[in-house]
């Protein structure tokens, strides 16, 4: 092996995972069911979070002044305690109560803020295939 | 229902005389030697390397990417090394 | 026909092992005879016809509307159009195996017909390795996911479950199809290297067989991506293209390290360097594309696509300990062969370029694949998982994407083994001049932010030195012809001359220009929300849009409002174009569904979502993204599969003038 093959090698496992080591910790949240959310919420009093749940009726959803989406969540297994999340936007496609989703945003002052929110594909649609349609809404 | 079961049976004859042609064909009656790799084969490699990187230099000192200087250096020691390889390849019975 | 269909799965599976084992054995055995090695070869054709009879098997059963299979009764329904009854073959899991064997063996197939003119002794193993991947697939399609499985219900079904509406499109016929092509064919550099190392053929033979076969599953590759991205930003109504979802990654990362080996295959067959690097990477490759189909079967990380979460990982974690096992073993085996000829010799020089953009490459699929499998990590480190979204994949991906683009700029202008300083000053000087007059040109236009301005400036440096190094070949071949340098025939003839560079060339302009259209979009984007009466006009950027009427229809299981939106002009208010968003509501399932209006234009789309409409019908709500240069990153995507196409084409034959003057050279020196 010559010197420059390894310099090169070294070089680019410190710049990579210095890169990556950054990003991480900028940007990771927890992944989290809404019973455990509740459970964590005293903990701190900000929460980056990534939750999975099932969508509870009644679900509000004005477009004016600015389009909102409030609702509930609750674990998909359970049916004990829910969340309440707000979302600034556009309601995705197929999305309704009992329908699965996932939510990323801020848990503040017990309201789930959520800044992205995805409809999971019905369970009766199984494997689209790879690469195919994500339904998802972004903010 | 008995229609699947000559359609197969169609595919599988198919198949076993394409199989079976081959083992009596004359013109498939020689052996393959699976030797790794002699050296004259990495020699013959080797000589198609150097001539490739001689007509790379060519083209890199043609188009200015190489100073006349690094061209006539870098010229002479790849003939040098092609010569060296051509010689051993010939007493090698190569051509 | 289900049966024959069924059948002809169970011989290709038997074939498949046949094929594996014998083309091991003959290889093992010192000496074959070319009648078995013949045999061999056609078994591997004959694994791909069985393949395509089963799946002609399956397609008559959806297209006959069979319901007394399951998979057809769980993927189609009476009022699908015939179409979409052929392209539900792949719309499930079971189905879309059932594809990807029938396409991995029809490469493996295609290479065996090529094969007459390949290296004898590098054939029993390049056939046993042909046909492990059609073996492997085949056991989990026949044993785990077998579409032929019979409906366990009481009675007949009178009719199907239905395709999922979001796939049935046009985009379903082609996308998947592409996209698995690029998939499987990376299963035959795979073979080749496995074989080569079995056999101990390592000379430069595999990796120039091999060459053709990559860029032809790379551009399958390519094209299979971009499609999925456009299908989404056409369908999904979020005004983007890519999310960094586990599905899209899967696809993206055996693209990152084929695109790497293709670079590096070009060191390993000039130099002699890089040989355990590109079979590392070659096995890579492979191992993500099945990684990929586990990943997207396996339920492990969390995804949008909700995929019914199965229990045949365990086959696919299996396999891939095998992969990876009996690469190293074979390497072990053959390191002494393996050593480098030489060190690389100066870091100004063509192949240290290739090297870094090998490793820029791999760190972006280290970077990616550590962002896909983090939830795993996290939760097996620390107890507790945890994810990283879109933010995280920008902040790592963004910086290492625009090195590579300027690797790009530099490799093609720099010498092999050892470039001058003073050459590569020359070289790159006015490319370097332009790129910092773009950069100071777009900060004083109000663009300031650090990386759009390093973007658009790096991608014009690589324009420029494209440009320069075409410039610099028709000098070239003007001083040596003495016609004249600049005209059109001149052109032609060095392009054909050097049609592998050029059409490299090309790829490189292509990923440059959907460069910067990623960097407008992504930059430059306008979102507004806005909720207006009939007839009243909402400006944004250079457009209005006027609320005109909506229309409302009831159809056989939705029923639809559109609101007819005029797009006009905000300097003198003339009519563009009439958009008409679509909500759609589903009484069912009480779910609703939007079909986004967009308008493609060069400058900018408009994409255009009706978010709701007021239940007196007085007032609509819309969100509208305008996103600059869009278009362009599909125009750079085709590019880039006509650049993919020109070098993976075979050149007519007729011999090379170059060639001879090199011979001439060899015999005098």
């Amino acid at each position: 092996m010559g010197r420059i093959f390894i310099s090169f090698v070294a070089l680019f496992i410190v710049v990579g995972g210095v890169l990556v080591y950054q990003a991480t910790c900028g940007t990771s949240s927890l992944v989290l069911q809404p019973s455990e959310l509740i459970s964590k919420a005293h903990a701190r009093d900000l929460l980056r979070v990534r939750i999975g749940g099932r969508v509870v009726d009644p679900v509000e959803y004005r477009t004016e002044p600015s389009m909102m989406l409030s609702f509930r969540v609750k674990d998909p297994a359970g049916d004990e305690s829910s969340v309440p999340v707000v979302y600034m936007g556009l309601k995705p496609d197929m999305f309704a109560a009992g329908r699965d989703v996932l939510i990323d945003g801020d848990f503040i002052g017990g309201t789930l803020r959520a800044a992205k929110l995805q409809t999971q594909c019905p369970s009766k649609y199984e494997p689209a295939v790879p690469g195919a349609a994500p339904h998802q809404q972004q903010q | 229902m008995s229609m699947w079961i000559v359609a197969a049976a169609a595919l599988s004859g198919v198949l076993a005389y394409l199989f079976v042609k081959p083992l009596f064909e004359p013109a498939l009656g020689g052996v393959v030697v699976l030797s790794e790799q002699d050296s004259l084969r990495s020699l013959l490699d080797t000589k198609e390397r150097l001539l490739r990187s001689l007509k790379d230099l060519e083209l890199d000192h043609s188009t200015g990417k190489v100073s006349d200087e690094d061209y006539q250096g870098a010229r002479r020691d790849l003939s040098l090394e092609v010569g060296r390889v051509l010689s051993e390849i010939q007493s090698h019975g190569g051509r | 026909m289900i049966e024959f269909g069924h059948f002809s799965l169970a011989l290709a599976w038997i074939l498949a092992l046949v094929g594996t084992v014998g083309g091991m054995a003959l290889g093992l055995s010192r000496q074959a005879r070319l009648s078995h090695v013949e045999v061999l070869r056609r078994v591997t054709v004959a694994v791909a016809a069985c393949l395509g009879c089963s799946l002609v098997g399956l397609g008559y059963a959806f297209v006959t509307n069979d319901y007394s299979v399951q998979y057809v009764w769980q993927y189609s329904n009476r009022d699908m159009p015939w179409i979409y009854k052929v392209t539900a073959i792949w719309g499930g899991m079971d189905g879309s195996m059932l594809l990807w064997c029938f396409l991995v063996a029809g490469f493996g197939a295609l290479v065996a017909r090529a094969s007459l003119s390949y290296p004898r002794p590098l054939l029993p193993f390049l056939f046993g390795f042909l046909n492990t991947s059609p073996l492997f697939f085949t056991t989990i399609t026949l044993f785990f996911t077998n579409p032929f499985r019979y409906l366990k219900a009481p009675m007949a079904m009178p009719d199907g479950n239905g395709l999922n509406p979001l796939l049935q499109n046009e985009y379903m016929a082609i996308h998947p199809p592409t996209l698995y092509l690029g998939f499987t064919g990376l299963a035959i550099p795979y073979a080749f290297c496995m074989a080569a190392l079995a056999s101990g053929q390592l000379s430069n033979d595999w990796v120039r067989l091999t060459r053709r076969w990559t860029l032809i599953a790379w551009t399958f590759l390519t094209a299979g991506i971009v499609l999925g991205g456009h299908w989404a930003y056409l369908e999904l109504g979020w005004g983007g293209f890519w999310a960094w979802d586990p599905v899209e990654n899967a696809s993206f990362l055996p693209w990152l390290t084929a695109t790497a080996f293709l670079h590096s295959f070009m060191v390993q067959e000039r130099k002699g360097m890089l040989k355990l690097w590109n079979i590392f990477l070659v096995t890579l490759t492979y191992a993500l594309t099945v990684f990929g189909t586990f990943l997207t079967r396996s339920g492990i990380v969390q995804s949008v696509h909700a995929f019914a979460s199965t229990d045949i990982g365990w086959t696919f974690l299996a396999y891939l300990a095998v992969i990876f096992i009996s690469a190293l073993g074979l390497v072990a085996l053959r390191r002494r062969e393996l050593a480098p000829e030489r060190a690389i010799a100066s870091v100004f020089s063509r192949e240290a370029v290739f090297l870094l953009n090998n490793l820029v490459l791999l760190s972006i699929c280290f970077a990616v694949l550590w962002g896909v499998m983090f939830p795993v990590f996290s939760e097996a480190f620390t107890g507790q998982k945890q994810t990283v979204g879109i933010p995280f994949f920008n902040a790592v991906n963004v910086p290492l994407f625009l090195a590579l683009v300027f690797l790009m700029g530099i490799g093609p202008g720099i010498a092999w083994r050892r470039a001058g300083l003073r050459q590569v000053a020359r070289s790159f000087a006015v490319p370097f001049v332009g790129a910092l007059l773009v950069a100071i040109a777009v900060t004083w236009s109000g663009i300031t932010e650090f990386y759009p301005v390093l973007a658009y400036a790096i991608s014009f440096f690589v324009v420029l030195s494209i440009l320069a190094e075409a410039q610099r070949g028709l000098a070239a071949q003007a001083g040596a012809t003495g016609s004249p340098a600049a005209s059109p025939r001149a052109a032609v003839a060095l392009f054909r001359r050097h049609r592998v560079k050029y059409g490299a060339h090309i790829i490189h302009f292509g990923v440059v220009v959907m460069t910067v259209a990623i960097t407008a979009s992504m930059a430059h984007k306008i979102e507004r929300e806005f909720t207006i009466a009939p007839g009243e006009t909402f400006m944004v950027g250079r457009f209005g849009l006027r609320l005109q009427e909506f229309h409302e229809e009831t159809l056989k299981n939705y029923e639809s409002v559109q609101a007819h939106v005029a797009l006009v002009s905000a300097k003198d208010g003339s009519l563009i174009e009439v958009l008409a968003p679509e909500l759609r509501f589903y009484p069912k399932n009480k779910e609703t569904t939007t079909e986004v209006a967009l308008r493609m234009g060069q400058r900018e789309d408009v994409y255009l979502v009706l978010a709701g409409v007021d239940e007196t019908g007085s007032k609509a709500s819309f969100k509208i993204f305008i996103n600059p240069l869009q278009v362009w990153l599909w125009y750079g995507a085709i590019i880039m599969v006509l650049g993919g196409i020109i070098v993976a084409v075979p050149a007519p034959r007729r011999v090379p003038a170059a060639q001879l003057g090199a011979s001439r050279v060899a015999e005098t020196a």
